[in-house]
Formats: structure tokens, C-alpha cells, sequence
């Protein structure tokens, strides 16, 4: 049993030569080379549709002052004591948020997540918002 | 693409400042070898790992911004293979419960390419042989034995990667090894 062990610490260098060998030539890697351009618009797609659900869910749920607001608060490109997040944090702070609000708060908190697509996401949103800064600073 | 002299740590953190497509495309042709292999093992036909592998490059660029280097970048590539190819496996079972009464009406059953006389032909019959012993160990045996073998990884890596212990990952290497070794086609092959 010791033995066996020990050999466990070393690599089989000889069969796992034979295996990549086999995968290679029946997976047929070196036939295909990746479209790296399909992979950028797939993520572009999903980003935009995330886009569009944070905004949806945003203004469906909450009033239109804490859902600007809220955005800027968790969003990673407004974090630190800037005067967009303070005026954030003033908004949010005077806004009567009622239970279930903050529930859906949550769900936008968990799709924002850190994620670089969702970054990109918010940041759109945020540059939606700056673009009716009627909405925000009425 | 011609492949720069930076070292993966100076890629990602290309990749962190600026999200450099650059970057992440030398990133994932540096591993590519490595991806395919995991996928083709996993899945056993090409099409669908082909498929699986832009899924995977979705989750390495979308996940790459909290990568902290303290685990390997093929650790990380490991566990995302195995997730992808378990839910393409998933995807796959649930079109096939779908389309389960329109395959009665087929003469051939499912039609994936894989049976083509011609693809069959050009096969490396003693690359079928060794797929074929693979196929003889379970899962997640094959793929540990694979990872540890053929991709080098540690025991502790492939722990994370599949989701067992490192004692349970030992127990089933050992038994692979033996029992792929003393499989006659497998044994061919290794014979100095």
C-alpha cells in the first residue's frame, strides 16, 4: 500500500503521454482553430440582455430616485466617497423604502454581482442614467 | 496570433487593467490543448465539444476579473471544463427526452456523426483502443486519471476540481492505473 502511494506523488509520464495523444487525434484539436470573434459577440448579447433586466427590475420595483441611486451605490466604478456616490447615498437615505423593495433590492444586488460582463453592464445603465439626470436630481 | 514573451501573470494583469482582448486570447490559446482534451474526454464527440468550448471561454473571460492567482489558472480551467461538460451532458439527456418519440421512428437512432463509415475508417485504430480502455473506468475515474496523467496536475488540484477528497482522488488513481495498465491494448502501447 505504501508503494502505491508514493508512485501517486509521481506523474505517469508514459500513459499520459499515450492519453493526450488519443484525445488529440480523436478530438481532432488540430483541425480547428477558435473564433474568438463568435465568443465576443456571445458575450456582448448577454451583457445586453443582463443590461436590460437590471434596468427593467430596477425601475419596476422601485421608485425611479432609489433605483438610480441604488445602481450607483453597488456599482464598482462609483464605489468611494465621490459626489456622485454621496449624492447616492443622500437619495437613497431620504427615499421611504419599504419592505418588499428592499427584497427586489437584493435581487438587483445579486445580478449586479462582480462579474466583468455585469461591470459592464451596470456601467451602461450608469451612462443611461447620467443621460436623464432629470431622473436622478429632480 | 503570435504568442508574446509575458508570463500568465503579467496577461492577467493586462487583462484586469483593461480587459485586453489580447490578453485574454494568448491566455486561452496558451490552454486551448488543454480545454479541448478535458471537453473531448468528457463529452466524446467533437461537435458537441466544440460547442462546449466557447461556453467555456465565456466563463474563463467573464470569471478571469477575480482571478486572484493564489490557485493555478489550470485549476480554475479544470473545474470550469467539468461544470460546462456537465451541463452540456444535462442539455444533451434533456433534447433527447424531448425528441425521445421521434427517435422511435428512426431507423438509426441518434445520428452524431460518430458512426460515419468514412470518420470511422480514418480513425488511429490504436487511439480507438485507448478510448476504449478509458471508457472501461467510470467517472469521475477517467477524468482524474486523465488530469493527474496527462495534464500533470496535482492531487490537491484535481480534489478541487472534480469536488472529492485528495484521499478519495488517491484511492481512485491508484485503481485507474492498475487496472488501465493491465488492460492488453493500453499495455501494447506502453511496452518499451
Amino acid at each position: 500500500m505504501k508503494k502505491n502511494n508514493a508512485s501517486l506523488d509521481v506523474r505517469d509520464e508514459k500513459l499520459g503521454k499515450a492519453l493526450r495523444k488519443t484525445l488529440d487525434r480523436e478530438g481532432g484539436a488540430e483541425e480547428r482553430a477558435v473564433d474568438f470573434t463568435a465568443v465576443y459577440a456571445r458575450l456582448e448579447n448577454e451583457n445586453s440582455r443582463l443590461h436590460r433586466d437590471i434596468h427593467r427590475a430596477a425601475f419596476t420595483f422601485l421608485p425611479a430616485a432609489a433605483a438610480a441611486a441604488l445602481i450607483l451605490v453597488f456599482s464598482p466604478f462609483k464605489a468611494g466617497p465621490s459626489p456622485d456616490f454621496k449624492s447616492a447615498v443622500a437619495i437613497l437615505s431620504s427615499e421611504s423604502v419599504r419592505d418588499d423593495t428592499w427584497s427586489a433590492l437584493s435581487g438587483i444586488i445579486e445580478s449586479a454581482g462582480t462579474p466583468n460582463g455585469s461591470e459592464k453592464a451596470i456601467s451602461g445603465f450608469i451612462d443611461d442614467l447620467w443621460n436623464q439626470d432629470d431622473i436622478l436630481f429632480d | 496570433m503570435s504568442p508574446s514573451s509575458k508570463s500568465e501573470a503579467e496577461l492577467v494583469a493586462l487583462f484586469h487593467r483593461s480587459g485586453d482582448h489580447q490578453a485574454f486570447e494568448e491566455l486561452a490559446e496558451r490552454y486551448l490543448p488543454l480545454i479541448r482534451r478535458t471537453l473531448f474526454l468528457k463529452l466524446r464527440n467533437r461537435e458537441e465539444a466544440d460547442e462546449a468550448l466557447q461556453d467555456v471561454l465565456i466563463a474563463l473571460y467573464r470569471s478571469l476579473g477575480n482571478f486572484s492567482g493564489r490557485a493555478s489558472l489550470s485549476t480554475w480551467l479544470f473545474r470550469i471544463c467539468c461544470n460546462v461538460a456537465v451541463d452540456s451532458i444535462r442539455k444533451k439527456k434533456r433534447l433527447e427526452a424531448k425528441t425521445a418519440r421521434l427517435r422511435l421512428f428512426s431507423r438509426d437512432g441518434e445520428d452524431t456523426g460518430e458512426g460515419d463509415p468514412h470518420r470511422a475508417a480514418e480513425r488511429n485504430e490504436e487511439a480507438s483502443l485507448v478510448l476504449a480502455a478509458l471508457d472501461t473506468l467510470g467517472e469521475p475515474d477517467r477524468t482524474i486519471l486523465y488530469l493527474r496523467d496527462g495534464e500533470g496536475a496535482s492531487v490537491a488540484d484535481i480534489a478541487k476540481a472534480v469536488g472529492i477528497p485528495e484521499g478519495t482522488v488517491k484511492s481512485k488513481l491508484s485503481r485507474s492505473r492498475e487496472k488501465l495498465k493491465n488492460n492488453p491494448a493500453v499495455r501494447g502501447i506502453l511496452r518499451p
